[in-house]
């Protein structure tokens, strides 16, 4: 090889990795970081009009995104108005649902601040609803869930039934499948479609949840034995 | 032309070429000017430049603007030499041939040679033709007229974009001091509240008012103390005129700047200080009572509790703020406002409120920000009530037999103190109603005064009038102020010969009356009977039959309510007659011929039943009232001759006293002693006529009476007593002592003859009442026995299928495990089954269900947390609830529990009286189940942690939140499988199938998996009846049924029910209840074992009645006033009753013959006016009406 073709094959790697880890870092949520110039809350569901979901009926009026909050640009504000909300239903958001496979492993991450509210940011499996032919743009109400997986905790302690997120800012991750703990566990796992991002401020008091860099990565096929 | 006129023209040429030069860098320097001033105004469109943005912009201008002048300063200044002119003018004019320069250059030679000489000698060229443009630089001349062009372009394309506002830009950028604001596109017209101070933990709203054109968002800076920067946009301007927008903060936690900003407009800055909220740190009322109560002071925390003060009372507040005030006060409805004074500090403050009436009390403060907080108090005036006097014997107007003396017993009580207390007599023929006083207590601010007046010392009325008195009590409050009760006359006639007569005739009155109504009974059983049975609907004939039922309810009412009580102990046996079968059967003949065919039949039999109850109870009490006539009469004899011998005792006392002090006879003594003697005439009367009815049961006790009247007779008892009552009169106790003496120990000898017999009668009796007691028991004992065994066979024979067809093997199998299941029920008891409600089994099942599995991280640590208590009482919202739930409620998030339960809830059940029916609220279309991994916990907690069973409940909620087992039953099938085991507990309500446990409730899920639950359960064993509907297993489990089990299940062979007896054991009584069942049981002893000995009992019937109730009452949970009035009754009845035992005989004085109206107590109400377990509570409260009335 010549010189000159040396380079060219070690420039075609570099931009062969860089393409890969640019791959690697593809968000399969849907404007996770909330600068849509459009729709700052589109691919997110904060009108909730299903049925039994009528203690949310105003829950779309208290969800919004704000232009910049402590030094990031475009984040999503869960307004808790009262103290009655936050000891009650809270305010949530969920993102459409995201097609995944059960044989790929994934990571889940976002970062938040709260000031009153506590939070649960987690992920929830869905299948397809009894009698819904299976299609690529699925509604809500054509799907059924089945699984809820471990939230995000912010805080030193992860666990418990709470987040633990605090006023500044911070990002937590988790990545998925584990080991399951048991048969139940791994028989409802296999049968996830979907997976929705699901955000709810609640607990504490009124105040805001603020949530930004929403993402959820594929990895690559799960290893064998777990 | 010369040298000096080419040089002069050369000269001003060159001045026309600099000032050429200088114009043209001015318009340069004018056009960057401009272009730079366009600039920086168009940037301060945007940046809206502050003072030092101005003053900066404007020195970059004016620098540019120097400069400019400068270069075109030195334009103009530059010197000016004719050969310098002269190159340029060669350059500009090549055709000049350097001829002008050779010109200019040789003029300047001094000395110049001859051929210089001839050059110059020569005419120069002419300068004046010379255009002076043709020196000037075009292309620069281009570029400035360029520039300008850019300039006026920049200028007037700002003007055209932004109009007047371009102007005020360049104004304010050329003009840095002047006062001029930025122009903007959007106009902020206000903000509120600007900088301000608020409450700290408030709510705030954050408001703007701005104007301007459509789209331009408008947002707010923050700047909390306790936080970073934030930037919200709060809207967009719509461009129609004002508008206003908000930003709600829903709690001020510290000090915070905001700016709002509507499109390019900037609004000032500000900040809201935040401040505490005013509060009251205390509150408190003094309360200091009147000198006369003698009480001492109390003060009341405002803040917890009601202020409560006697009237008259001071009340003095003091307020302690948490911070300096600048006003303070009290408002009260009756007062007014009243302002509280400064006291040490500003945060304290005092004044001082009247008692005069009840109401509310409002606390404000401020401070001097305006800030302030209202407190809402209660004053509750006690008012002085005049003292309540119940007279507690005699309880109606009374005929007063021989030896009866005027005895009073009443009792006064008041809330603060009573100053006196008196009795006074009134005499009937005194038109005046003069009240004469016959005795009086001075007392001390007593409460309560007791006293029984022996009427020893009673005046009696000529021409036989009857004695009537009346009590007085006043109340202690000082001055002609106080209040003063009197109570109601109490009436006693005289003694009149043959009212032993009188009441026996009552007696059998009532026999007749009882005899009468057995046979309506007994007729109108023949026709409810044949109704019946020709399915008879004929109004008239189920009226009439009605109409004797009536009849039949209201003459038991008329025996119930005589004075007399003439049923004596079988009284109670048509009281409850009279208030259970009889009014029911009016109710339901009265229902027949208007219910529906369908429910007539079942309604007739009924009718038939009761009536045939009522016909037996009222026979029964028919054949016993000989005994009671008898026992009344014996009854009547023995106290006559107490009384006799009581009275005689007396006198002889008071005379033994006088002669002793050498005294004169009183004449109330005189008269006494004339009254005995008239007494044991009558007694020798009432012996001789109860001998002959006596000899029909007893021949031996007649003959023994007869003996006792002769006797008395014989040994002139009443002539000796007469003979006394002569001395006495004639004031000579020394002859009426002996003779005294001698009547009372005859008397006392006929009373240990009768007595004698009394008490080997009452040992016989009780004898014979104990054998039948014990024969009964063993009957009982038995019959117990054998149903026990009738009710197991009959459940073998209906749980066990056929097993002829199974071979041997199987049927051992089957066999050792039945007896396994056995033996493992007789283990279990369940303890708690009894609290649960009747449960509302809907047997609707949700075929759909699906299940969602959660991950939980379990919190570190958690598995090993140490177990605690919490009480928790029942609550009347949770019943209101219950009634009250008509539709299935959404829930809302919901997630499983990340520490395993440590809290054992012991709850207070309600009482299944208490309990309403449960509403079967709607099952929904499908429904989810939340499972995790089981969580872990220590054994010991574990079991430490299991709640009481527990009814309280609901039939739907909103569910919510972390998934565990709480206080509450939940009768709408929300229970989640969760991830941690049931409570070993029974489990009342409506669920899906979950985990192992012991459940008592209903399952509606059509399919499931029963889950790892609590393994320390035993298959129960009670009579549990299962609801339809099979579910479907998922995959079998081993587990152990307890309840809820459904009609059809997994299996029909292993055996699912059981066969032991229901083990439900009680809850131990409350000792109150407990001691209230001992009271009432030693009053009954008490009553039967005066009643086998003839002694009279007064209204020891009616307190056992009174205690009974109060138990019942206690029983079912009734309210505590309830148990308190019948307390009371019982208390009254007893007192009574210790009134009636003194010395005597009374007979009270029926209605009719006292001329005053008398509501019977089964009179009062009609039939189905009142629940059963009122009935008699209304009719006490009628009757109390009529007593008051009269």
């Amino acid at each position: 090889m010549t010189g000159r073709w040396r380079w060219a094959a070690v420039a075609a790697a570099l931009l062969g990795v860089a393409a890969a880890a640019q791959a690697a870092r593809t968000n399969l949520v849907a404007n996770g970081s909330f600068d849509d110039p459009k729709d700052p809350l589109a691919g997110w569901r904060t009108d909730c009009n299903l049925p039994g979901e009528s203690w949310y009926a105003e829950n779309k009026d208290l969800v919004s995104v704000m232009t910049e909050s402590a030094g990031r640009k475009g984040v999503m504000r869960l307004y808790v108005k009262t103290d009655d909300l936050a000891i009650n239903q809270g305010v949530k958001a969920d993102s459409k649902p995201i097609p995944i496979d059960t044989a790929t492993r994934y990571r889940f991450s976002a970062a938040a601040r709260a000031a009153g509210p506590s939070c649960r940011i987690l992920l929830e499996g869905y299948r397809w609803r009894p009698g819904i032919k299976p299609h690529d743009n699925p509604d809500m109400a054509e799907l059924r869930k089945c699984y809820k997986f471990t939230q995000l905790y912010f805080g030193a302690q992860k666990a418990g039934d709470m987040g633990g997120v605090g006023r500044a800012w911070s990002t937590a991750q988790f990545e998925f499948p584990d080991a399951f703990k048991s048969d139940v566990q791994k028989d409802i796992y296999g049968t996830i479609k979907f997976v929705i991002v699901h955000i709810v401020a609640i607990g504490g008091k009124a105040g805001d949840l603020q949530v930004d860099d929403v993402t959820l990565e594929p990895l690559g096929p799960v290893k064998k034995g777990r | 032309m010369t040298t000096g006129r080419t040089a002069s023209d050369l000269l001003r040429l060159g001045r026309v070429v600099h000032a050429r030069e200088a114009v043209r860098r001015a318009v340069l320097g004018a056009s960057a000017a401009a272009a730079l001033l366009s600039v920086l105004a168009a940037l301060d469109l945007f940046f809206r430049y502050e003072r030092a943005g101005r003053v900066v912009c404007f020195a970059v201008l004016a620098a540019v603007a120097v400069t400019a002048l400068g270069i075109v300063l030195r334009a103009l200044m530059r010197r000016v030499t004719p050969e310098g002119i002269a190159a340029r003018l060669e350059k500009a004019f090549p055709d000049l041939d350097n001829r002008l320069i050779n010109f200019v250059q040789f003029s300047g030679v001094p000395e110049p040679d001859a051929m210089v000489a001839a050059y110059l000698g020569e005419t120069p060229p002419d300068v004046g033709r010379l255009s002076p443009a043709a020196l000037g630089n075009r292309r620069a001349a281009w570029i400035a007229a360029g520039a300008l062009a850019v300039a006026a372009a920049m200028t007037g394309g700002g003007w055209w974009w932004s109009g007047p506002a371009w102007a005020n830009a360049v104004l304010r950028v050329a003009n840095p001091l002047s006062a001029r604001s930025p122009a903007t596109l959007a106009r902020i017209v206000a903000v509120e509240p600007g900088s301000a101070r608020a409450l700290s933990g408030r709510p705030l709203v954050l408001a703007v008012r701005a104007e301007g054109k459509a789209g331009q968002p408008v947002s707010v800076e923050l700047w909390p103390a306790d936080d970073r920067r934030a930037v919200v946009e709060v809207g967009r301007l719509a461009g129609r005129g004002e508008e206003r927008f908000e930003y709600p903060l829903p709690r001020l936690t510290g000090n915070l700047g905001y700016r709002f900003r509507a499109g390019d407009a900037l609004a000032p800055r500000h900040t809201v200080t935040a401040v505490p909220p005013p509060a009251f740190a205390r509150l408190t009322a003094r309360v200091t009572p009147p000198d006369y109560l003698q009480a001492t002071g109390r003060v009341f925390d405002v803040l917890k509790e009601r202020i409560a003060a006697p009237q008259g009372s001071t009340v003095r507040i003091e307020v302690e703020a948490n911070r300096d005030l600048a006003a303070a006060t009290a408002a009260s409805g009756s007062a007014g406002t009243g302002a509280l004074a400064r006291a040490a500090s500003g945060a304290l403050w005092t004044g001082s409120v009247a008692a005069a009436a009840s109401g509310p009390l409002t606390f404000t403060i401020a401070d001097a920000d305006g800030f302030g907080a209202t407190c809402e108090g209660e004053l509750e005036v006690a008012p002085d009530q005049p003292p309540v006097i119940r007279i507690l014997t005699p309880a109606s107007r009374v005929k007063l037999g021989p030896g009866a003396l005027p005895r009073i017993q009443w009792e006064v009580t008041d809330d603060h103190g009573i100053a006196a207390v008196a009795l006074e007599q009134i005499f009937p023929g005194d038109t005046q109603r003069t009240a004469v006083a016959v005795a009086d207590w001075p007392l001390r601010g007593e409460a309560a005064f007791r006293q029984l007046w022996d009427g020893a010392d009673a005046a009696w009325p000529e021409g036989g009038r009857p004695l009537v008195y009346r009590v007085t009590a006043t109340d202690n409050l000082p001055g002609a102020r106080a209040p003063r009760a009197v109570s109601t006359l109490v009436y006693f006639d005289p003694a009149v010969t043959g009212a032993a007569v009188a009441a026996q005739a009552a007696v059998a009155a009532s026999g007749q009356t009882l005899a009468h109504m057995v046979e309506l009974q007994r007729k109108n059983l023949e026709k409810t009977t044949a109704l019946e049975k020709a399915g008879g609907s004929a109004p008239e004939a189920w009226d009439a039959v009605r109409g004797v039922q009536e009849d039949i309810l209201r003459r038991a009412g008329a025996l119930l309510a005589d004075p007399v009580r003439p049923l004596g102990a079988l009284e109670q046996v048509v009281r409850d007659l009279q208030a259970g079968p009889m009014r029911e059967a009016v109710g339901v003949v009265a229902r027949v011929p208007k219910s529906p065919d369908a429910e007539r039949p079942v309604l007739a039999r009924r009718a038939v039943a009761l009536e045939g109850a009522i016909l037996r109870a009222l026979t029964a009490a028919e054949e016993g009232m000989a005994r009671v006539a008898a026992h009344k009469q014996l009854t009547g004899l023995f106290a006559l001759l107490d009384a006799l011998v009581q009275g005689q005792g007396e006198v002889l006392e008071t005379s033994t006293k006088a002669a002793a002090a050498s005294a004169s006879v009183p004449k109330p003594l005189v008269d006494r002693q004339d009254r005995l003697a008239e007494d044991t005439g009558e007694f020798v009367r009432v012996c001789r006529r109860d001998m002959a009815e006596v000899a029909k049961t007893d021949a031996g006790f007649a003959a023994l009476v007869g003996q006792v009247a002769t006797e008395c007779e014989t040994r002139k008892v009443a002539p000796t007593m007469i003979a006394a009552a002569g001395h006495l009169e004639g004031n000579d106790l020394a002859k009426a002592v002996p003779l005294q003496t001698q009547a009372l120990a005859h008397l006392k000898e006929f009373q240990a003859l009768l007595n004698k017999w009394r008490a080997l009668d009452a040992q016989e009796k009780a004898d014979t009442m104990g054998e039948a007691v014990a024969e009964a028991a063993d009957k009982m004992k038995k019959l117990t026995g054998l149903h026990a065994k009738i009710v197991d066979a009959i459940r073998q024979t209906e749980q066990q299928k056929d097993h002829s067809g199974k071979d041997m093997e199987a049927l051992d199998e089957e066999l050792g495990e039945l007896k396994a299941n056995m033996a493992e029920s007789l283990l279990k008891i369940a303890t708690d089954l009894h609290i649960f409600p009747e449960l509302p089994v809907g047997n609707d099942m949700v075929a759909d269900v699906f299940q969602i599995y959660e991950e939980v991280a379990q919190v570190p640590g958690s598995e090993s947390a140490a177990a605690s208590e919490l009480g928790l009482q029942k609550e009347d919202w949770i019943l209101e609830a219950l009634e009250t739930a008509t539709e299935r409620l959404d829930d809302m998030e919901m997630w499983l529990v990340a520490q395993p339960d440590a809290t054992k809830r012991n709850t207070e059940n309600f009482d299944q009286q208490e309990l309403p029916e449960i509403p079967v609220i709607p099952l929904a279309s499908e429904i989810e189940d939340i499972i995790g991994d089981l969580l872990e916990q220590e054994e010991e907690i574990m079991n430490e942690s299991d709640d009481s069973a527990t009814n309280q409940g609901s039939a739907d909620m909103a569910a919510g939140w972390g998934i565990a087992e709480g206080e509450f039953a939940n009768f709408s099938a929300k229970g989640k499988s969760g991830n941690e085991r049931p409570d070993h507990k029974d489990q009342d309500g409506r669920s899906l199938v979950g985990r192992q446990g012991m459940a008592d409730g209903e399952t509606v899920a059509g399919s499931g998996k029963i889950n790892e639950g609590d393994n320390n359960i035993e298959a129960r064993r009670t009579q549990d009846s299962p609801q339809s509907g099979q579910v479907q297993e998922e995959g079998h489990a081993d587990a152990k049924a307890t309840g809820g089990g459904k009609g059809s299940g997994y299996s029909d062979r292993l055996g699912m029910s059981g066969t032991g007896p229901r083990e439900d054991a009680k809850t131990q009584a409350r000792s109150e209840l407990g001691l209230q069942a001992m009271l009432r049981r030693n009053a009954e002893a008490l009553y039967a074992k005066a009643s086998m000995a003839h002694i009279r009992t007064g209204n020891l019937d009616e307190a056992v009645r009174a205690m009974r109730q109060a138990e019942d009452a206690m029983r079912n949970g009734a309210s505590i006033r309830e148990v308190r009035e019948y307390q009371r009754r019982a208390a009254a009845a007893l007192a009574q009753t210790k009134g009636d035992l003194g010395p005597g005989v009374f007979t009270p004085v029926m209605a009719a013959d006292a001329g005053m109206p008398l509501i019977g107590a089964q009179e009062a109400s009609t039939a189905d006016d009142a629940p059963p377990a009122y009935r008699d509570l209304v009719s006490e409260y009628f009757r109390s009406l009529s007593e008051v009335a009269r």
